[in-house]
């Protein structure tokens, strides 16, 4: 059952969501609650209604789930600003924690609507953000999963070539263009047109500045000046609690590049304390919208594994190191294509005691 | 006063939004309908149209958002969405605000390609009093061509090659198989009926005013001839009927800015609906 709910922020504004609940004859033994959290400055539903996808595949399951648009966003009221604002701009106040807020009042609303025993939050992007600098603030919080998140702070102020460079070597960027020039219609690249000089211009620039201000030495452990420590600490916060993050990644998202150099290589994988308590899992060719079927039934299925069988926190160590991280190939992915996901381990998957277990009725 | 509620369509729940002025008495018995275009444009411009909503309630109208099947919150999938099912929700839409209010007089408002479902829905429904088409997609084909490339633009981001041709899609589409547009899985079914649908071909019936606007960054600019051959067709069955070419930045697309109000848009809507909407 699908039904629209309402709920009052700090500010009194009014704000709107779709709670999902599953139906007795599904369910599992414990009332799980699912946060799904908008992403960015989308609204509840997000790109391709990814978010009810997921929604209605998890409570199909068993799983309560709260789709909700925090003020200024969807349905709800307030506004982000008193004006048209540059959309980069107002990501980064995502970053810094706008919706912090009005989540931990979603939480509040969830738990005593739905009478739940633990509360999980999902999100996307900006969603991954808030999700996790909720965390750290929410101790009713058990576990997260991180979808895309972004690592480094924007704003409409960053000059795009300084982004790319942060996230290259001179080496590696030469290595891509060269890849793209010899892929890409190489033999129109080589006609003199307007187009072709420009994109020439434009990457010759980028590399000549690139070699100029650093050298491929200077990789190593290098934290962007954008980094958002907040959300570092926050997650870390996090685990040191006990619980357990599911970080998710497009394969080819901009933000596994950010994840990997700022964050995983300089504090994830340094802090003992979080051994264990998280694991990272790629989704081969997805694009950070999912666009494709078999992407979208590979994020499905790491959710649903996740949730049901290795998010928990009482799960045994596991043999070779802390951290879990698998790139799928997404035709093997958990979920089939017009299945109805089996809530039995899958196949090749730790089968850890879950910290919820599916009810046999 | 905003009312949430889902109602029912056939088998599917199709999710609504009431919009009416806080006061009972500041209602002017006039309520309109608002149609949403394709896929992602529709989230593009989900917050400009809840703006919209609370500026006209704010101004007497009272005005019903609801969501098509398969497409926000209502029931059922994107790729069982047809230009069929869409009309007849945009004919259930209209019947339900009737239902809840007391509304004298009725229209419908579309963007895109909500814009050229409310002028079909008009062909055929007799309870319209006026129409508002907000920049609506003339040659829908040429609109789905546009829309197709967008799959090519993944394949290239993701592959660095094209493996499946738009001739290709459109075959695949032609023989039934869904194509993916930016996620949303078009069905063969709603490419044939979208395709055919060409107002420069088309003899048109709606004798009631409307409102067109051509959307565009430089006032300056002139309004595309399938616009003005529309408008041409609307005006000489009723002098009423309008186009305006107004100034905002195309905010169902991916934008720079997050567009929450389109004001001058708001504004000139609002003035025509002031002069028009509530005569007999």
């Amino acid at each position: 059952m699908e039904k629209v709910v309402s709920f009052n922020n700090k500010a009194n504004q009014k704000l709107f969501g779709i709670l999902h609940v599953p139906d007795n004859e599904a369910g599992l033994e414990t009332r799980i609650g699912i946060n799904l959290l908008n992403p960015g400055l989308k609204n509840r539903v997000a790109p391709n209604r990814l978010n009810v996808k997921i929604a209605r595949k998890l409570c199909e399951i068993g799983f309560y789930v709260l789709r909700f648009d925090p003020f200024g966003i969807g349905d709800s009221e307030g506004e982000l600003s008193c004006s048209n604002e540059p959309i980069m701009d107002l990501w980064g106040a995502i970053q810094r924690g706008i919706f912090v807020e009005d989540t931990i009042t979603a939480n509040s609303y969830f738990i005593s609507e739905a009478k739940l025993d633990k509360l999980i939050l999902i999100g996307q992007c900006g969603g991954g953000v808030t999700a996790g600098l909720t965390g750290a603030g929410d101790n009713r919080v058990d576990g997260l999963i991180l979808i895309d998140t972004p690592f480094r702070i924007v704003s409409s102020k960053i000059d795009v070539t300084d982004a790319v460079m942060e996230s290259y070597t001179p080496n590696q960027l030469m290595e891509e263009y060269i890849r793209d020039f010899l892929k890409f219609n190489w033999l129109q690249r080589l006609l003199p047109t307007r187009t072709n000089l420009l994109w020439l211009r434009d990457k010759l620039g980028i590399i000549g500045k690139l070699y100029r201000t650093r050298n491929d030495n200077d990789e190593e452990n290098t934290i962007s000046e954008r980094f958002n420590y907040k959300l570092a600490k926050s997650l870390m916060k996090f685990m040191e609690r006990g619980n357990n993050i599911c970080y998710l990644f497009a394969e080819n998202d901009f933000s596994l590049r950010e994840f990997n150099s700022d964050f995983r290589n300089n504090f994830l994988e340094n802090n003992l304390n979080c051994e264990k308590r998280f694991s990272i899992d790629i989704i081969k060719n997805a694009n950070h919208i999912y666009t494709e079927s078999e992407w979208q039934h590979a994020l499905f299925g790491n959710i649903i594994d996740w949730l049901l069988f290795r998010g928990s926190p009482s799960a045994p160590r596991r043999e070779n190191g802390a951290v879990e991280q698998r790139t799928l190939d997404s035709p093997s992915a958990p979920l089939r294509e017009n299945q109805e996901f089996e809530t039995d381990a899958p196949p090749g998957h730790c089968s850890t005691a879950p910290l919820w277990t599916t009810a046999q009725k | 006063m905003e009312d949430f509620f889902f109602f029912k369509n056939s088998k599917y729940n199709l999710l609504g939004c009431l919009h009416r002025p806080n006061q009972l008495e500041k209602e002017n018995g006039v309520g309109l309908v608002f149609c949403t275009p394709f896929a992602e444009e529709k989230l593009w411009s989900q917050r400009v149209f809840v703006n919209f909503a609370r500026y006209l309630a704010n101004n007497g109208y009272i005005i019903l958002r609801f969501d098509y099947m398969g497409h926000g919150d209502s029931d059922g999938n994107f790729e069982d969405s047809d230009i069929d099912t869409r009309l007849l929700d945009i004919n259930r839409a209209i019947e339900v605000i009737k239902e809840r209010t007391n509304i004298k007089s009725v229209g419908i408002l579309g963007l895109r390609l909500g814009a050229t479902l409310a002028a079909m829905c008009s062909e055929k429904n007799n309870g319209l009093d006026f129409m508002v088409l907000w920049e609506p997609i003339v040659q829908v084909e040429k609109y789905l061509n546009q829309c197709l490339r967008s799959n090519l633009t993944t394949q290239m981001a993701t592959y660095k090659k094209i493996k499946y041709t738009r001739e290709e899609m459109i075959n695949d589409l032609m023989e039934d198989r869904a194509v993916n547009i930016d996620g949303y899985m078009m069905s063969g079914q709603f490419y044939r009926q979208a395709s055919s649908i060409d107002f420069t071909e088309m003899a048109l019936n709606f004798s009631k005013p409307v409102f067109m606007v051509h959307i565009s960054r430089s006032e300056k600019e002139k309004a595309p001839r399938g616009l003005v051959e529309l408008n041409q067709k609307y005006c000489s069955l009723n002098p009423l009927s309008e186009l305006n070419i107004v100034k905002e930045h195309p905010f169902w697309n991916d934008t720079k800015m997050y567009y929450q109000k389109a004001e001058n848009l708001f504004h000139s809507t609002l003035k025509w609906l002031g002069r028009f909407a509530w005569q007999d």
